[in-house]
């Protein structure tokens, strides 16, 4: 019988020719996978919108969201404007593309009662003004759904929120400083052309005290959170970059508002310059980390948030906060558990690899209990949810807020320079004094000192660091990798340790058929029956048995069962066949003979897994699983040898299948058995040894090392802990961007030194010039503009 | 000289005229979302514009 694969017209999931649903709309007949993506399509056309299908190019295959929403869980998304206008914010889970977002807003604005909706396409939050006399929330809500899309409410994080805000305050006053600082050129050049060509005294006067003007909100509004971080400093004894910024600039405002008096040149230029320059450095870098947490968001908002709970009045779907504990929450197979609690019906295999580093998935029944963040694979459960408040989860997330909390400061390129300059500054403006004071007069040895501090902030200070890291963050994220911390790229380039995680990160987390031993012929006819069998299951290890036959040519199973945690059986031909672990396959047809039980315990032992297909009497094959390696971690492994880095697994799995892992990649040192929090004190040991390690993971257990670790870099499995945890998330699986980002951070690293350079090396030519009293207003902002542009071309270089 | 004072002048009030500009568009939401634009631009049936 053919297989042959199809795929949906609407989400595009390959789905079996035979499986799929066949309806027809406007005369044609067309495949679906199930009925709510024909209910989408139906939706579509019947509002007009067919030109979906055509928009769509960038769309992802993938199922739909089907679920239903509380329209009580949006109220606090509403503002009221006025009496017949409501405003409603909310998230939008499951837009995959920008034709998702005209779908949204087209089929919106058709519906009576919505006067106006628009949807970010960054952060994909939706704005709905309606008037609540001709449309309600529900039905609001209800037209998202019936799209496949989930409104979620309260989707900005409060990082999130935070850092909107600050992006939007360095806006302005970068905006304001620079439109004073336009301004302020038109003037500020006339006076440097009168410098060479003589100008009258008075027009001089005026444009001086015009400089004055407009550079006062630039030092006084542009210039706060410098104003606040340098008092700050000063406090706490501890030099800043600020702390330069306001020594060099405000010393030139001041400076030139007596050099009006005093009819000398001014520097009003040099200080709005700095100022304005350094803000744009800032704001870049505030736009860097806010696109990061809000990518992060969006690869986090796929998850549900949401628990099915039943009630008086049947299942409704609740936010996962609001649930209290003795609640009962259904959970079906393959999803997520949302919550911790005891299983009070059912009998389900749960896939936590992801907690504690096993693989393969675990047998759960009633009275055990489950955690929060596994898979439930095969078996419908009722949970009973236990104290919300003391799971496993939040003493994990505990351990990570606490160690995220200690995570010693960067101490950055930056702020080594810094520590060095400043004080040097001073000294040099100390000896211009002394020097100016005997040589001339006591105002000239002022005017020197003071001239010295002017010159002291080079522009391109602020864009020195900003910039490189910049352009390297906009790189990482286009091979794949989110870097949300900014240190990052600095800190990888300090490691000597790399650590992985073994299960999800060096493995697939999926296990495959290793090895087989067919005690029957043919071969071919029992490994056939063996997909066959598995082809009807949806459980992790089925995937593995897809690869062993011909999955065109499957044969037909009738009267096919599911025993979770121990096997399927199914009728092929006549034919009963059982496919389960020992107990299971024992339980059926009695004792095994001794080869095949030895060959068992033998595969055990070593750490596999092992399945068995037998028919009523004999079994006829054993199946060796395992849990393969990912296809380029040799590779990379190697790689980072070549790089001198030591490598280490720190596993929560047991010690023969880690050690096995670690011989064939042949990795340095390597822990198993390890909890979640000893895999971080195992890394905190070693650090306060003077290593400097980088943690990779995915699982929750991997959070607190994470957290504790130099750098740490998370593979985006859906965990949310441990990508918050991370400074930066591979957003594809793949291990070869690792190699690639450590030579990007060290080529960054370097140009940002040199950077630092070129800044300084304004300093290098005008500091001796002021400290003779050679130095001019026009000499200082060609040398500032030299050396900023030095600077913009250098970090250019990254980009290619 | 007189038309010197005049100019500066007038290019004052259009430095601030255009800041003031700049903050409403910033307090109006107008840069929350800097990735919209190129997609909406090619749109081109917008019939709730038309009608």
């Amino acid at each position: 019988m053919s297989e042959r694969k199809i795929s949906c017209v609407h989400c595009l999931t390959p789905i079996l020719e035979k499986e799929a649903l066949w309806y027809e709309i406007n005369g044609d007949r067309e495949p679906y996978c199930c009925q709510g993506c024909f209910a989408i399509r139906k939706a579509i056309k019947e509002a007009n919108l067919e030109e979906f299908y055509i928009k769509r190019r960038d769309w992802v295959p993938g199922q739909p969201e089907f679920k239903k929403v509380e329209p009580q869980l949006f109220e606090s998304c509403i503002r009221e404007i006025n009496r017949d206008e409501k405003e409603l914010k909310i998230g939008i889970s499951g837009i995959r593309c920008a034709a998702c977002i005209w779908l949204l807003e087209r089929f919106l604005r058709k519906k009576r009662g919505i006067r106006g909706i628009s949807i970010n396409f960054a952060t994909h939050r939706a704005t709905i003004r309606y008037n609540p006399q001709e449309i309600t929330l529900e039905e609001i809500l209800e037209s998202i759904t019936i799209l496949g899309y989930l409104p979620l409410p309260g989707i900005t994080s409060d990082l999130e929120r935070i850092l909107e805000s600050e992006a939007k305050d360095l806006l302005i006053r970068f905006g304001t400083a620079s439109f004073f600082s336009m301004q302020l050129m038109l003037y500020t050049v006339s006076l440097y052309a009168g410098y060479f060509q003589g100008i009258e005294a008075s027009l001089r006067k005026l444009f001086e005290y015009l400089a004055w003007g407009l550079s006062t909100p630039v030092m006084f509004y542009s210039a706060q959170p410098f104003w606040k971080n340098f008092f700050k400093s000063m406090l706490s004894r501890h030099l800043s970059m600020d702390v330069l910024v306001i020594m060099g600039s405000f010393s030139a405002y001041t400076y030139s508002v007596v050099a009006i008096f005093m009819g000398k040149e001014v520097y009003f230029d040099t200080s709005a310059m700095i100022i304005t320059f350094i803000l744009l450095g800032r704001y870049l870098e505030k736009k860097m980390q806010l696109k990061a947490s809000s990518v992060l968001r969006i690869l986090l908002s796929y998850q549900p948030k949401y628990a099915t709970k039943i009630t008086s009045s049947g299942e409704i779907l609740s936010l996962v906060e609001s649930l209290k504990s003795g609640d009962l929450v259904v959970i079906k197979p393959g999803e997520k558990i949302p919550v911790d609690g005891t299983i009070v019906e059912g009998i389900s295999e749960v896939d936590e690899s992801l907690l504690t580093g096993e693989p393969m998935p675990v047998t759960r029944r009633e009275g055990d209990k489950v955690y929060a963040g596994c898979m439930n694979i095969n078996g419908k459960i009722i949970i009973k949810v236990q104290d919300v408040k003391e799971t496993l989860l939040s003493k994990i997330v505990q351990t990570v807020l606490k160690a995220l909390e200690e995570k010693p400061r960067l101490q950055g390129i930056a702020d080594r320079v810094i520590r060095v300059f400043v004080p040097l500054v001073v000294l040099i403006a100390c000896i211009t004094f002394i020097y100016g004071y005997i040589q001339e007069n006591l105002t000239e040895g002022l005017l020197r000192a003071v001239s010295v501090l002017v010159i002291a902030c080079p522009c391109a200070l602020g864009l020195a660091l900003p910039l490189a890291f910049l352009i390297a963050t906009q790189k990482a994220y286009q091979l794949g990798l989110l870097i949300r911390d900014g240190t990052l790229i600095e800190r990888v380039n300090s490691i000597n340790i790399i650590a992985f995680d073994k299960t999800g990160t060096l493995t697939k987390g999926e296990p495959q058929v290793k090895e087989y031993h067919i005690y029957e012929e043919p071969v071919n006819i029992v490994l056939q029956i063996a997909l066959s069998l598995e082809s009807c299951s949806t459980h992790p290890l089925a995937k593995a048995f897809l690869k062993l036959g011909n999955r065109e040519e499957v044969y037909k199973v009738t009267d096919f069962k599911n025993y979770p945690g121990r096997g399927i059986e199914g009728v092929i031909d006549g034919g009963r066949y059982y496919l389960g672990n020992r107990e299971f396959i024992e339980e059926r047809i009695g004792k095994l003979n001794p080869q095949v039980k030895q060959m068992c315990s033998f595969y055990v032992q070593a750490g596999y897994t092992v399945v068995m297909l037998s028919d009523e009497k004999r079994v006829l094959g054993l199946f060796v699983l395992d849990d393969t390696l990912r296809e380029e971690a040799k590779e990379v492994i190697e790689e980072l040898k070549r790089k001198r880095l030591k490598t280490w697994i720190l596993s929560g799995d047991e010690e023969e299948v880690v050690k096995r892992v670690a011989r064939e990649l042949k990795i340095d040192y390597s822990v198993s058995k390890a909890t979640p929090i000893e895999k971080a004190e195992i890394i905190k040991e070693w650090q306060n040894r003077g290593k400097r390690i980088m943690m990779i993971g995915d699982g929750i257990n991997d959070a607190p090392a994470l957290a504790v670790s130099t750098a740490s870099l998370a593979l985006a499995s859906g965990v949310e802990l441990a990508m918050e945890s991370a400074q930066g998330v591979f957003m594809k699986k793949d291990l070869r961007i690792l190699p690639e980002f450590l030579s990007l951070a060290k080529r960054t690293l370097k140009i940002a030194k040199e950077n630092l350079l070129w800044a300084f090396s304004y300093n290098i030519i005008a500091i001796p010039l002021a400290v003779t009293g050679k130095i001019h207003p026009v000499i200082s902002a060609l040398l500032m503009a030299t050396s900023s542009i030095l600077v913009v071309i250098n970090s250019l270089r990254l980009a290619r | 000289m007189w038309s010197l004072y005049f100019l500066i002048i007038i290019s004052i009030a259009m430095g601030i005229g255009a800041w003031l500009w700049f903050l409403w568009s910033i307090k109006s939401g107008q840069m929350d979302d800097p990735e919209g634009p190129k997609y909406r631009m090619l749109e081109d049936d917008d019939e709730e514009n038309s009608s």
